[in-house]
């Protein structure tokens, strides 16, 4: 049955990848729920949360609240806070409560500011950020960067700064993002110190946020999920930054795959003949962009491996299989035979009589779980 | 539990009053720092049991697949049911779950309502065993649809040939007349039967673990005849829960089933007593004897007392410098577990808890004996200033003449407490098996013990 989940757990929900990018940000995040979202997205959802402090409130809205549609009241309540915190903006966040009722976000961004105005308190960038918890983390995430990156440019906020070629910034690193969100940005920043970066920028990992102000400064962008993509995209027509979707440093994973493959680190790698066990088809399921740069450091260690990418996120790469259903995942592994796959292996549930070589690369946001 | 790291040095504090001061205000003047409507929540690890109850301990979904052999469909967007993957890893609840989800369409033609019948069957045709309930959990959303769960669920067990009851996790209504938790309760015991009373059996309602099998509680009841005391968390199967309709009384050890005993008054002629959590000796004894009033019964309400009393005299004798930060992430009142203490002698440096109505008793007798300890709340917003571990704001705002504080070892009582004091000594004392009665005393005073003992042992290794 469609939409009948009885192997999977639900995904990381957008309101939890909106708040991903914003968390360390220093600013006031307002989850316009009854309480039971904001617990999930932070004790659950949100791995910095037990060792790093942030300004994340529930709007702690109960039932008349939605059915009389109290915005006045979550304004008084947000500038109270406003007056008692230090913070560099404020954003909305939504659930499915404020979906359900129609909530109109780009209102209460209108009477935040003007309330703050009213009341000579200084003007803070107000973000409103639609999410609905029933898309998956990617598009909060999207949405998120997008917001704030729009906020600042409406606000004259980007500084004036010269581009800095040794400077590269990259969007779609939160922690819902990388399969191993620590060591992966240390397979990153290893592989664009060999392009000759210093300066690397994970906008939402630990970029604070001058470093969105800063962005101008930035020679390259990188979406290194498809969520960055539209930010790339933004700061590419404002500031004539160009930006590629790319995840650098996947070429490391291959030493998984293969354990004698050299030194991928030096770019040092040799062809194999083989996949392991004499294995030809391999699937890879994960973020699309990291299972694509995956697939083809693949591809460059054996030009005849036939590799097949699939995920249970959105791409826009047409040569992405997009899975949605249970069901999906189990028949592609049938048709396409593979004998090896590399996936969260929660989705061996799936597949009970596979009896291939399943690889397991963490993938949080499908699978709920830190170490499968 | 981690110490933050990052520690905020702002300058600014978080707001706070004494129990004296909250004891002169009463509960018509309780400050609006404690009063949840009032403000935005904060949303740090101390205050995830008001967030998300579910994340620990029992929460509407883990507490509705209490029926043994029961499994939960989750009828929800995503998001709600995207913490459950942690449910699943505890024992006893994996492959319990199955999720339903909630698309934008749906919610604006209800069509997701049509397919519920049919996700129920195919779901009782997938399990190796054959349930024996499902529960169908539906969430906010549902709430404000106005959602008739009950037809739908009788529409399933219709197309599934099992009892099908909803449950509800609205957080919406959770400081409502009927919170989910409440709700829950009344749900999982409608599926009692009319059965033949028997006189030798009694049921314990409130708690979804079991109460500590060496309470007192127990072996007063047998004492007086009682042969079959039954809690739904230590029934081996759905025929057994079901022998709980054959009780003489109910006692009620949490507020929050006191609907569902009142249902069971009502449909099936079992009359209940309320009892509280107490620490107290004294008011442990004193509740005694008033249930044994209330049974016509007599017997002897003091046992027990003598040892959990000589545990907390032994713990300050040993241990007179201790001083206690409690949390109300605990299996306690902490209002009244602090007067406990305050009692024994032991000095309190604050409590983290928003007084309710009914602390008001509390507070008084706390501000007679510890007019300084500070009440702090764990979802109100200045809380992100908390200093962790120094207790600094603590000693220039409160401790003027006497300070309490950073000269004596802290000992933190809750796991919401010891998340403000990463360095000290810790008892969480917060397990799903529920003490109760002079012997939970008595177990609280050999954990701190037992912590204080570690810490020492610690302190000399390094």
């Amino acid at each position: 049955m469609k939409g009948l989940r009885k192997a999977l757990t639900p995904f990381a929900p957008d309101q939890s990848g909106a708040v991903s990018v914003l968390y360390s940000l220093g600013g006031i995040i307002v989850i316009i729920d009854a309480g039971g979202c904001a617990g999930n997205i932070c004790g659950f959802d949100e791995p910095r949360w037990s060792s790093e402090r942030s300004a994340v409130f529930s709007a702690g809205l109960r039932d008349m609240d939605a059915v009389m549609g109290r915005d006045r009241l979550l304004i008084k309540k947000t500038v109270d806070c406003v007056r008692k915190l230090k913070a560099n903006f404020v954003a909305f966040v939504g659930t499915p409560v404020p979906a359900v009722i129609g909530t109109d976000f780009s209102a209460l961004k209108r009477m935040l500011d003007q309330k703050l105005s009213e009341l000579s308190l200084p003007p803070l960038p107000v973000l409103a950020i639609p999410t609905d918890g029933m898309h998956t983390f990617d598009r909060g995430e999207s949405l998120a960067y997008l917001s704030l990156l729009q906020e600042l440019a409406e606000r004259n906020l980007f500084a004036a700064i010269p581009v800095d070629e040794k400077r590269v910034g990259l969007f779609g690193v939160s922690p819902l993002d990388l399969p191993e969100y620590d060591a992966d940005r240390k397979r990153i920043s290893a592989a664009l110190r060999r392009e000759g970066f210093s300066k690397i920028i994970f906008y939402g990992a630990d970029a604070d946020f001058s470093a969105y102000r800063n962005a101008p400064a930035n020679v390259l962008n990188i979406a290194v999920s498809e969520d960055g993509v539209a930010a790339c995209s933004f700061l590419q027509e404002k500031f004539k930054t160009p930006y590629r979707v790319d995840f650098p440093g996947a070429d490391d994973y291959l030493k998984i795959l293969f354990p004698d493959s050299g030194q991928p680190d030096t770019g040092n790698t040799a062809e194999a003949e083989n996949l392991p066990g004499g294995a030809q088809s391999i699937l890879i399921v994960n973020s699309s962009v990291f299972a694509q740069s995956l697939g083809k450091a693949i591809l460059q260690y054996l030009p005849t491996a036939d590799v097949t990418i699939a995920s249970w996120f959105a791409s826009k790469n047409e040569n992405v299989f997009r899975l949605r259903e249970e069901d999906d995942f189990t028949r592609l592994v049938t048709e396409q035979k593979s004998e090896i796959i590399m996936a969260d292996e929660v989705q061996k549930k799936l597949i009970p009589d596979y009896s291939g070589t399943f690889i397991h690369i963490p993938e949080f946001a499908l699978s709920g779980k830190r170490r499968a | 539990m981690r110490a933050d790291s990052k520690r905020v040095n702002t300058g600014m504090l978080p707001e706070s009053h004494t129990v004296a001061d909250l004891a002169e205000l009463g509960p018509e003047r309780l400050p609006d720092i404690y009063r949840t409507e009032r403000h935005l929540i904060y949303n740090s690890p101390a205050a995830l049991a008001f967030n998300s109850p579910g994340a620990e301990g029992f929460g509407v979904k883990r507490a509705g697949l209490a029926i043994p052999g029961s499994v939960m469909l989750i009828v929800s967007p995503g998001c709600c049911g995207r913490n459950t993957s942690e449910i699943t890893a505890i024992r006893g609840y994996e492959d319990r779950f199955f999720y339903l989800e909630i698309s934008e369409t749906d919610l604006v033609t209800a069509r997701h309502l049509k397919k519920i019948p049919e996700a129920v069957r195919e779901i009782v045709d997938s399990c190796v065993e054959r349930p024996s309930l499902v529960m169908v959990c539906i969430t906010c959303v549902d709430a404000l649809l106005g959602t008739d769960m009950e037809r739908v669920c009788r529409a399933a067990e219709t197309a599934a040939g099992i009892p099908v009851r909803p449950c509800y996790m609205y957080a919406l209504t959770r400081e409502g007349r009927k919170p989910p938790m409440v709700q829950i309760r009344q749900s999982l015991y409608s599926l009692l039967p009319q059965q033949k009373k028997r006189g030798a059996s009694v049921n314990l309602l409130g708690y979804f673990a079991p109460v500590d099998a060496e309470s007192e509680l127990f072996s007063l009841l047998q004492d007086i005849g009682v042969k079959h005391i039954r809690e739904i968390s230590t029934c081996p199967d759905i025929l057994e829960f079901c022998r709980m309709g054959e009780a003489n009384f109910n006692l009620v050890l949490n507020s929050e089933a006191r609907a569902a005993a009142d249902d069971l008054a009502d449909r099936l002629s079992i009359p209940y007593i309320e009892l509280s959590r107490f620490y107290g000796p004294d008011r442990i004894e004193k509740q005694y004897e008033a249930l044994a009033g209330a049974l016509g019964v007599k017997w002897d309400s003091s046992k027990g007392k003598s040892a959990a009393e000589d545990g907390l005299a032994a713990l300050k004798k040993a241990y007179p410098d201790l001083v206690f930060s409690i949390g109300e992430t605990i299996n306690a009142n902490s209002f009244e577990l602090a007067l406990t203490f305050c009692e024994a002698g032991f000095d309190i440096l604050e409590i983290f808890r928003n007084p309710a109505r009914e602390d008001e008793y509390y507070l008084k007798a706390l501000a007679g004996l510890s007019p300084e300890t500070r009440v702090y709340s764990n979802m109100e917003p200045t809380m992100i200033y908390y200093d962790f571990g120094t207790g600094k704001q603590e000693e220039s705002a409160s401790c003027e003449a006497e300070p309490i504080c950073r000269k004596k070892r802290l000992v933190t009582l809750g796991k919401d407490a010891a998340w403000y004091h990463p360095d000290d000594i810790h008892v969480y004392w917060n397990s799903d098996e529920q003490p109760f009665g002079y012997m939970g005393l008595k177990k609280l005073v050999e954990a701190i013990a037992l912590a204080v003992r570690g810490e020492e042992r610690h302190e000399r290794a390094s």
